[in-house]
C-alpha cells in the first residue's frame, strides 16, 4: 500500500510542509522562508520566527496539499518535528500537527529535526552528486548548519552514534557573524561563498581548530581572529581586502569540517558520506570532502539541504513503518538529542 | 457543534456547544504544559459526549492577548482542527470571554488576565443594558503595584488576581470588590456564546486569516 505522509518542520526560521510517497518521491514541498523578518537583526530573533509560523502554517499547509494534488483523506500520517530547536517555534508545528491529526483520525509520527535531515537523503532528487537512496550501512554523516555541526555514525535506520559536534559555535553561524563583520548581508553562508570565489584562501593566516583525538569542532576562536585581523587593518577594507578574508575564512572551516569527516570515515569504514544541513549547500565544502576521499561524497540540492518538510516526512515514513506512533502528549523538546 | 479552547494563560478551558445547549466544559490549571494537555483534553471531552471532530461545524478560539506562547499553542492547534474540517475559526478576545461571565452591576469592571513577568493587563469595562460588558478603556499592561492607584470609584475587580494582587486590592478597603473564585475563572462556554454570536452574524474568518493579538 501507498504510504503519503505529511511533513511538518517549524523548528527554526522556516514554514515548511511537505507531502512525501514511500518515503522518497516529493509530491510537494513548500517552505515559507523568514529571511527577510530576520535580515534586519543579522540573525533569528525567537518572538518574530513564532510569529511568523503561526501565520504562514495554513496558507503553507494548504498549498503542499494542493500541489501534491491530494486532500487530507488521502494522508496516512502527519509527520512532524518536536526537536531540536526554538521552543515557540516547534510548538507551533506540533499544535497544528495535533489539530490536523486529532481531526482527521490520522496517526501523529513524532520526528527528531536532525534524524530528518539524514532521511533527505533518502528521496528522489534526481540531481548528480544526491544520494536518492542508493545508500549502504554503515554511513557517516556530517550535519552542518546554523544551529548544528555534528559527525553521525549511521549503522541501520534509526540507529545512530554521535561521534562529535561543535563545541561552540554551529559553522553556520559563524559564518554569519563573520558575514556580519564583513558586511556582506544575511544569510552569512551563501554570501560568504559568493565573495570568497574572488579572494585568495591563503591571503590570512587563520586558526585552524583540530581538537586532536576527538570528532569536536570550534569556530569561535576562528571567528575572533578574523575579527582581530579586521580591527587592525587600517582604513577603510578593499572589495579586495573582503574578498580575501571571505575565502580565507571559508577555507578555514571547509578544511577542518572535510578533514575530520574523512577521518571519521576512514575509521568506521562506512561505504559513504552524507553532508546534509544549510552549510552543505557551500560549493568549497563539497569539492573539499571529495578531493579527500574515494568514498562516494553525498550532497542534496540546496532546497533539501536547508530545513524542509520533506525530509521529516521521509523521516517520519520510516519511523512509521517501525510502529512509532505519538501520544496527544507528545510534548516540544528543544534540547532533543540523539537516542 | 462548536469546539471552543482558550489556553492564553495559565488557566484553560475547553467546552463543546451546540448554539443551544452547553454541552460540556472542563477547564484546568496547566503552568506551562499546555502543549501536553490541550490535545488529550479535546480528545477525552469528544469522546466523553460521544461526538467527534467530523460532526463540529465551527472552532472558537482565544486569540489573546495573554502568554504568547499559551495563545499560540490554542491558535495553531485550533487552525490545524479548522483547516482540515474546512470549518471556520472564531476568535475571540481573552477579556472579552472573562467578563461575558460577570452578573450585571452598576459599578465598572476591572477586568485583569496574567500576562508573565508578574505584569498584569486590565481594561475597564461597563455594563449596558442593551450589550451587556463594554470595554471602556483599551488593554494596559502594568504592575500590581500600579493598579489600585488607578480605580477612583467603587469597582469590581475579577480574573486572574495573585495573591500579592489581593493584597493590594485589600488596601482599597470597600471601594472594590472582589467576587468570589468562580467568577475569576475565563469559561470555554462563554468563549462559545460569543462565538456563536458572532457565527450567527456572519462574522467568521477562514482558518489563515486568524493571527494571535500580542499585548506589546
Amino acid at each position: 500500500m501507498t504510504i503519503r505522509i505529511l511533513g511538518i518542520e517549524t523548528s527554526c526560521d522556516e514554514t515548511a510542509i511537505s507531502v512525501v510517497e514511500d518515503g522518497v518521491h516529493i509530491l510537494s514541498n513548500v517552505i515559507a522562508s523568514q529571511f527577510e523578518i530576520h535580515a534586519q537583526y543579522g540573525g533569528i530573533y525567537p518572538e518574530m520566527a513564532s510569529r511568523a509560523h503561526i501565520k504562514a502554517i495554513v496558507p503553507v499547509a494548504k498549498q503542499a496539499l494542493c500541489q501534491a494534488h491530494l486532500g487530507w483523506q488521502d494522508l496516512t500520517a502527519i509527520a512532524v518535528t518536536y526537536g531540536p530547536g526554538l521552543p515557540g517555534s516547534l510548538l507551533t508545528g506540533l499544535n497544528f500537527a495535533k489539530g490536523a491529526a486529532l481531526s482527521c483520525d490520522l496517526p501523529l509520527i513524532p520526528v527528531n529535526h536532525l534524524e530528518g535531515h539524514l532521511y533527505a537523503h533518502w528521496l528522489q532528487t534526481g540531481v548528480a552528486g544526491a544520494a536518492d537512496g542508493r545508500l549502504e550501512f554503515p554511513l557517516l554523516a556530517l550535519i552542518v548548519s546554523g544551529g548544528h555541526t555534528e559527525l553521525i555514525l549511521m549503522r541501520e535506520h534509526g540507529n545512530y552514534e554521535y561521534l562529535g559536534g561543535t563545541l561552540d559555535d554551529a559553522a553556520g553561524e559563524a559564518f554569519d557573524k563573520v558575514a556580519r563583520m564583513l558586511e556582506l548581508g544575511y544569510p552569512g553562508g551563501p554570501a560568504i561563498e559568493e565573495s570568497a570565489q574572488q579572494g585568495n584562501p591563503r591571503a590570512f593566516n587563520l586558526p585552524r581548530a583540530w581538537l586532536p583525538g576527538t570528532y569536536d569542532f570550534s569556530f569561535s576562536g576562528l571567528k575572533t581572529a578574523v575579527l582581530r585581523t579586521l580591527k587592525r587593518q587600517l582604513g577603510p577594507r578593499s572589495p579586495r581586502q573582503t574578498a580575501d578574508m571571505a575565502a580565507s575564512f571559508q577555507a578555514s572551516v571547509v578544511e577542518v569540517l572535510a578533514e575530520k569527516t574523512i577521518q571519521a570515515a576512514q575509521e568506521y569504514e562506512t561505504s559513504a558520506i552524507l553532508l546534509s544541513g544549510g552549510v552543505s549547500a557551500n560549493m568549497a565544502l563539497r569539492r573539499a570532502a571529495r578531493a579527500r576521499t574515494s568514498v562516494p561524497v553525498y550532497a542534496l540540492p540546496p532546497v533539501l539541504c536547508t530545513d524542509n518538510g520533506a525530509m521529516i516526512a521521509a523521516a517520519g515514513t520510516w519511523r512509521y513503518q517501525a510502529g512509532v506512533r505519538a501520544d496527544w502528549e507528545l510534548d516540544i523538546e528543544p534540547g532533543l538529542s540523539w537516542a | 457543534m462548536l469546539l471552543a479552547i482558550d489556553t492564553a494563560t495559565n488557566r484553560s478551558s475547553i467546552a463543546l456547544h451546540d448554539g443551544q445547549t452547553l454541552r460540556g466544559e472542563f477547564s484546568w490549571e496547566s503552568v506551562n504544559r499546555h502543549t501536553v494537555t490541550l490535545a488529550p483534553h479535546i480528545n477525552n471531552l469528544l469522546a466523553e459526549l460521544g461526538t467527534s471532530p467530523a460532526e463540529l461545524s465551527a472552532i472558537a478560539v482565544c486569540k489573546g492577548p495573554g502568554s504568547y506562547t499559551g495563545v499560540r499553542i490554542g491558535v495553531a492547534l485550533a487552525k490545524g482542527m479548522a483547516l482540515t474540517q474546512q470549518l471556520p475559526l472564531i476568535g475571540i478576545t481573552t477579556l472579552d470571554i472573562l467578563v461575558a461571565a460577570q452578573p450585571p452591576d452598576p459599578r465598572p469592571l476591572y477586568a485583569i488576565l496574567a500576562v508573565g513577568r508578574k505584569r498584569i493587563g486590565y481594561a475597564r469595562y461597563r455594563y449596558q443594558d442593551a450589550d451587556g460588558w463594554q470595554a471602556e478603556t483599551k488593554l494596559d499592561i502594568v504592575e500590581w503595584a500600579q493598579l489600585p492607584g488607578r480605580i477612583r470609584e467603587p469597582a469590581i475587580v475579577v480574573g486572574e488576581i495573585s495573591t500579592q494582587g489581593l493584597a493590594l486590592l485589600a488596601t482599597l478597603k470597600e471601594q472594590v470588590q472582589v467576587p468570589a473564585p468562580a467568577y475569576h475563572l475565563r469559561r470555554a462556554g462563554f468563549l462559545a456564546e460569543l462565538a456563536w454570536v458572532k457565527l450567527r452574524a456572519g462574522q467568521v474568518g477562514a482558518p489563515a486569516l486568524l493571527v494571535p493579538l500580542y499585548a506589546r
